[in-house]
């Protein structure tokens, strides 16, 4: 199984640290794995597959800034660490990948190094796409060499003392990475170990959904317990009741192809990107698949309350807040003007994909993040056969406005009393 | 087409609409009301702003059909050109208006703020009228005009005036 | 509509005399009513007049007077919100001595009104109140002389007074104008007649309540969108993906109609493809189950490149001023400046999306639209619909706040090619996302700027540059179909091409001895995004980077911001806004910046700018105050300090001012079109945001009135100053200097990392 796997590379490598002892096993392991795991359903052509597997491991979200052109990259990722932007990966010679042979862009997604032999960040997910097969690669690599060449060079990163020193990332990679491809587990029948090729090597979920280690490696020992990543939380999706486990199969499926169960789920930010870019493109059966894998995550707990209970908690609430009974009128007066047109709070109307609040973690989140950072970024969602719309209410609303609207919303929907600022808005803002 | 019977401006008023159609047609095309705008269509400017059951709704975007059994309020059911609604004279008064396609939306979301809270500060005012945008900048003019329809309405009380809704 | 208290009870009010006059017309909402009449009402009313004369020079042209008492202006100059139906009447019933509220007013109608062309510019008052002041004060002479002839006394022994000619010495003689009006004026409008002498007026000069308000806020008033015609249908049209580009390269390939209700009917013109329907909410589905696939070539640059993409255009060089030996005192300096000032394109501010209305009978296009010119747009829908002139009678009805040239003559075009395809009157209102992506954009502009101080801190050469297409595509005679969007969808047109309002105030009024400033004029097609007129054309655009640039030699010199301007300045009027605004607010004279920038706490500044709009009109000086942190920049307050020659209405001059200040504020703080190379992509408020209630400054305003000036117009000038002064502002406030606007809080903490 994949999960032991990777514990015990992780107690050898605590045990001894030498580097050559890891390459060693390195090449073991690239001997004794099994042979690489293909989607079998992707499409023969080569070129066609790729298409479908670069849908899948969703590059164009991550290399396609705003206003750009599809994979001129150009992406700004904030970390603590500075500011990296992602790379041209159109089949431009000087800027993007057009000069690339197979081999290096084999290196890069499966050993995370660059065309000089530099090592990557790993804010490109080479440590879930090195699971992918060598033919899928090339075949991501063929589509991409098909795509228009852009001529456009994104700006330099700006990594803060020591962290702009690549060399720094060998240390990281002898901690965090595995190279190798995809194995599957003795317990896994085909549509489990498939869900599972697509959710890790392709789909790369963990980057977003599994909490990081001291050293910003994912925490596999929590697994898709829900982490946040560019100022979105990414929900626990692990298969107990705190994350999927009240899902059905049909909305777990509407949810990855369309971005929303009405008057339940909904997504924005990053999901629906992923949305929009990578899984409304995937096939019936790998959507299952994937499905499939998420219902044998190990449950983990969570940070957001249940529906059941936020009702306990709004149940023995006392009456009224009366310290804060002004700011959650303001609230109340802005969310009637702002919200209540599309969201009808008090379930009369129809509703649509936008009611039921309580049934939303974003609403029932203490932390309020992804609350505030709706309001703030809108949602733009193509789902398989509906476009949904949110408004951008930065520069709308001001940060105070923002702060009473979660407050309100929060209290009367999600069960919880947070207390959220301006200063909290403004800290959300990029 | 289906008919549906919505309360506007204190009548009941039997309509032909269509699957999805939002209020503002129904009110603009089906009974020729002129007070709410269009805008944007997607509850952003407030210049389609009525009110059901005395709060703020956007007419460009909730389906008529939703609001079976509710009570609309348009600009027209406040006041008329020959007695008009104390916000309607203070925006005369304050001369509150530049090209006023926002100002029936602007009029609106004031009715539903003076309604919960009669003496409103410029912020109060700027809170309310979070959701209404002016192209025009009649912005200062447009407070001012609250604020004098909110003393107008405390000294003469609403239900005093005569044809007032 | 029916006025609740008719023309008559007004009259008898304002003849009780001048004190019952002012009264009558501070009252004057019961006329509003008459201002919304449609055309034909008034055309068949007016006993005795069949067909209008609409010759300018003619004083019948402009001024009806019927027998039975009815006194209507007749404007081709239009009211687009500013409050000029008001101040337009004041003018004319000065010199009539009646009530503005006794003048019916119909505007913009190429069967009514006289061509005065566009109402643009600011030029309602300063060029259309002049000729309507000239007109009506040739009408007082007609009357006067045939009063005179009736009653047999010299005109010198003659008054008019209240509607009437009266024996001055012996007032119960009197002649209403009713009855001396004959079959009309019938005279040419004298330009050297004599007109009321500022110090003798009653009217002008007087703040009068605007007279369309009342109707606009009880929702009586009609706006375009509220026409309705007989058997009206609506229209809608389905766009390529290359929303708002210049150059067309798209054509249908496919268009798939299977998801339409069985009634909608589809128009393809070209690449102009529309939808009919008769519900607007059917139309509205019918354009979004339209199914067109589209083959299209990308054209616009990368948003990241706009600037060095304008800036390396091939382009006309127009020198606008070339004085002194810049060159060499350039080369001399030692420590010479540059700076770059940047401006993005911007959309037309207007809340309510375009619309219109056209219909066909017998042949003959009649159109109602929110057009700033009636006549242009007859001759552009003319070519486009390949009619003569005669047959297409173009009619004014508001619109939403017209800033400019936006979607409203385009939207007139898709109405009438729509009408006359499906053979009924059909209205077309344009989507929010049409009025974003594809109205017209105010152009982004590139200016660059280099100046010197001498020795003595006097300033030894300046230079400006600048980067433009022209900032007018309006329809009109020349360009036709090419000047409309529908025309331009149809049969693959590009707008004409011209050299309008990029230079605008690009030469200073500052006597600086060694100065050059050059316009490079860039074609129309080569503008990325379709150009043209906006609020202030490129005043502002120039402004900003001119008072920047001058605000960064005086601190570098160590030069006052204010002493600095007055020392370059000769004329009086220009020296007396600056005096004016920093007395009123405030001012303290300052060498240095106020404060330093820090993300965690506000720190605050104060900036001055000037301009004379146009160089030869209304003289503004504003003095912006701000708070600026991490957060971003926070306007608190806008003193102005204006004068635009005579004042007609201050206080609706007032309003015209504090709207420019915040729209203005708006521009410079928050506004940007973005788009990708394919096209506009900011296609909404959220993404394309405005000014909102919680971020408006105070405005403080300081009227400079001179009675015996000229009018200048007043629409635009304060806009064209606003943004420097902010952007000063800002620097005094923290040290940094903002030159691209917006002035987000990205920008400015990407400056502040820069710097």
């Amino acid at each position: 199984m994949i999960l032991n796997c990777h514990l015990v590379y992780r107690a050898l490598r605590l045990c001894c640290c030498v580097a050559c002892r890891l390459v060693g096993i390195a090449a073991l392991l690239l001997i004794t794995k099994a042979p690489a795991y293909a989607v079998e359903s992707a499409p023969a052509d080569q070129v066609a597959r790729g298409e479908y597997l670069t849908r899948a491991a969703n590059c164009i979200s991550c290399h396609t800034r705003d206003n750009g052109e599809p994979f001129a990259g150009g992406v700004a990722f904030e970390t603590s660490f500075g500011t990296l932007y992602s790379t041209n990966i159109t089949p431009d010679d000087e800027h993007g990948i057009g000069a690339w042979r197979d081999e290096d862009f084999l290196r890069a997604m499966h050993e995370g190094i660059g065309r000089e032999g530099e090592h990557l960040y790993p804010i490109f997910p080479y440590t879930d796409y090195t699971q992918m097969s060598r033919d899928d690669v090339l075949a991501i690599h063929a589509y991409l060499k098909t795509r228009e060449p852009i001529d456009y060079q994104p700006p330099a990163n700006e990594m803060t003392f020591p962290f702009n020193h690549r060399r720094l990332l060998w240390f990281w990679k002898m901690i965090n990475f595995d190279e190798g491809r995809f194995e599957t587990a003795p317990q896994w029948d085909e549509t489990v170990a498939r869900g599972a090729y697509l959710s890790e090597a392709l789909g790369h979920c963990g980057q977003c959904h599994t909490p990081r280690t001291w050293s910003q490696g994912l925490d596999n020992d929590h697994k898709f317990a829900g982490a946040t990543q560019r100022g979105w939380k990414a929900f626990n999706i692990t298969s107990g009741p705190d994350g999927i486990g009240n899902w059905s199969d049909d909305e777990l499926t509407q949810y990855l192809t369309t971005g929303h169960v009405p008057n339940k789920y909904a997504s924005a930010g990053p999901m629906a990107e992923v949305v929009t870019d990578s899984l409304r493109h995937l096939r019936d059966e790998d959507i299952a698949a994937m499905v499939a894998y998420l219902r044998q995550i190990p449950p983990q707990p969570s940070d957001v309350p249940t529906i059941a209970e936020v009702r306990d908690m709004q149940s023995q609430r006392r009456q009224d807040m009366t310290s804060r009974a002004e700011t959650m009128k303001q609230g109340e007066q802005l969310f009637m003007a702002n919200c209540a047109s599309c969201h009808y709070p008090d379930g009369s109307g129809p509703g649509g994909a936008y009611s039921n609040f309580e049934a939303h973690s974003v609403v029932r989140d203490p932390q309020g993040t992804n609350l505030i950072r709706v309001m703030l970024e809108g949602i733009d969602r193509q789902g398989r056969d509906m476009h949904v719309f949110m408004p951008a209410y930065r520069d709308l609303l001001s940060d105070e406005q923002i702060a009473a609207l979660a407050n309100y919303i929060g209290y009367h929907f999600g069960g919880h009393e947070a207390d959220f600022s301006a200063e909290d808005v403004a800290a959300q803002r990029n | 087409m289906a008919k549906l019977t919505l309360n506007i401006n204190g009548t009941a008023q039997e309509l032909d609409v269509e699957a999805g159609e939002p209020l503002l047609y129904v009110l603009r095309n089906g009974l020729g009301l002129k007070g709410p705008k269009f805008g944007c269509g997607l509850s952003e400017c407030g210049a389609c702003t009525v009110l059901a059951d005395g709060k703020p709704l956007r007419a460009c975007i909730v389906p008529a059909a939703s609001l079976a059994g509710r009570t609309i309020t348009t600009l027209e059911g406040l006041g008329t050109l020959e007695n008009p609604h104390p916000l309607q004279q203070a925006f005369i008064d304050e001369q509150a208006a530049q090209c006023a396609y926002c100002i029936p939306g602007m009029i609106m979301s004031a009715k539903a703020l003076l309604d919960r809270n009669p003496e409103p500060s410029d912020e109060d005012i700027a809170w309310a009228l979070a959701g209404n945008l002016c192209g025009c900048g009649t912005h200062l003019r447009i407070v001012r005009a609250i604020k004098r329809a909110a003393s107008t309405m405390r000294e003469t009380p609403i239900d005093s005036r005569e044809g007032s809704a | 509509m029916t006025a609740p208290v008719s023309r008559r009870d007004v009259l008898a009010g304002a003849l009780k005399g001048t004190g019952a006059l002012l009264v009558g017309f501070a009252m004057s909402h019961p006329l509003t009513a008459l201002a919304a009449r449609i055309t034909d009402d008034v055309e068949n009313d007016i006993a005795g007049i069949n067909k209008r004369v609409v010759d300018g020079d003619r004083v019948d042209a402009w001024l009806v007077i019927t027998r039975d008492g009815r006194m209507i202006l007749y404007s081709g100059k239009v009211e687009l919100g500013t409050g000029v139906a008001t101040a337009l009447r004041q003018i004319v019933a000065e010199e009539l001595a009646i009530a503005p509220t006794a003048l019916e007013f119909i505007q913009g109608d190429t069967e009514l009104t006289p061509d005065q062309k566009y109402t643009a510019g600011s030029k309602t008052l300063q060029v259309g109140g002049k000729q309507l002041r000239r007109a009506a004060a040739t009408a007082r002479h007609v009357l006067l002389g045939r009063a005179s002839e009736h009653l047999g006394v010299p005109v010198e022994g003659l008054t008019v007074f209240d509607g009437a000619v009266v024996v001055t010495m012996s007032p119960s003689q009197r002649l209403s104008y009713a009855e001396l009006i004959g079959t009309g004026f019938d005279t040419a409008v004298n330009d050297q007649a004599d007109t009321v002498a500022p110090e003798n007026f009653r009217v002008v000069g007087r703040s009068a309540p605007r007279i369309d308000i009342p109707a606009k806020v009880s929702g009586d008033f009609t706006y375009v969108h509220d026409i309705k015609r007989p058997g009206m249908w609506h229209g809608r049209v389905v766009r390529p993906p290359t929303i708002g580009a210049t150059r067309m390269t798209a054509t249908p390939e496919h268009i798939d109609r299977r998801h339409l209700a069985a009634e909608v009917e589809v128009v393809v013109e070209g690449a102009f493809i529309g939808v009919v329907a008769p519900t607007e909410w059917g139309a509205m589905q019918a354009a979004q189950s339209l199914k067109v696939s589209w083959r299209y070539a990308p054209t616009l640059p990368r948003m990241e490149a706009l600037f060095d993409t304008l800036e390396a255009m091939p382009g006309d060089e127009e020198v606008g001023i070339d004085v002194g030996d810049v060159d060499t005192r350039l080369a001399a300096a030692e420590a010479p400046l540059t700076a770059t000032y940047r401006w993005p394109y911007q959309i037309h501010d207007s809340i309510g999306p375009s619309c219109a209305v056209a219909e066909v009978n017998e042949g003959r296009m009649t159109a109602w639209s929110a057009t700033q010119g009636v006549y242009p747009l007859r001759a552009s829908l003319a070519d486009l619909l390949e009619l003569p002139q005669d047959e297409i009678h173009v009619i004014y009805a508001e619109g939403a706040g017209c800033y400019g040239h936006n979607g409203a003559d385009d939207v007139t075009a898709d109405a009438a090619l729509l009408a006359r395809a499906v053979n009924r009157p059909v209205r077309v209102q344009w989507s929010r996302a049409d009025e974003h992506g594809w109205g017209p954009k105010g152009p982004a502009m590139v200016m660059k700027m280099a100046g010197a101080l001498d020795a003595s801190n006097a300033i030894a050469a300046w230079t400006f540059e600048n980067w433009s297409p022209t900032h007018t595509t309006r329809p009109n005679a020349d360009d036709g179909a090419a000047n409309v969007l529908a025309g331009q969808l149809a049969h693959g047109l590009t707008p004409g091409s011209g050299t309008v309002g990029g230079n605008r105030n690009a030469r200073t009024l500052y006597t600086f001895p060694h100065q050059r400033v050059t316009t490079h004029w860039l074609s129309s097609e080569s503008s990325p995004l379709r150009p043209s007129a906006l609020r202030t054309l490129g005043a502002m655009q120039n402004t900003f980077a001119n008072e920047c640039f001058l605000d960064e030699l005086a601190y570098a010199g160590g030069l006052d911001p204010v002493d600095v301007r007055l020392r370059y300045l000769n004329d009086p009027r220009a020296k007396a806004v600056i005096e004016a605004v920093a007395k009123r607010s405030g001012w303290q004279p300052r060498e240095q910046p106020n404060g330093q920038y820090e993300a965690s706490r506000a720190s605050h500044g104060r900036g001055i700018a000037f301009a004379q709009y146009e160089n030869e009109c209304a003289y503004v000086a504003a003095i912006a105050e701000v708070a600026v942190s991490g957060q971003g920049v926070r306007v608190e307050k806008v003193t102005v300090a204006h004068d635009c020659g005579q004042i007609v209405n201050p206080d609706g001059l007032r309003n015209q001012i504090e709207g420019n200040v915040l729209q203005a504020t708006s521009r410079v703080l928050k506004e940007e079109v973005g788009f990708n190379t394919t096209g506009v992509t900011s296609l909404e408020w959220g993404a394309y945001p405005l000014l909102t209630f919680a971020e408006i400054p105070k405005v403080d305003i300081v009227l400079l009135d001179r009675p015996s000036e000229p009018m200048l117009g007043a629409g635009e000038a304060t806009s064209a100053v606003i943004p420097a002064a902010i952007a000063n502002a800002v620097f005094d406030a923290c040290g940094l200097r903002l030159r691209r606007a917006p002035l987000t809080a990205a920008e400015l903490r990407r400056v502040a990392q820069q710097s």
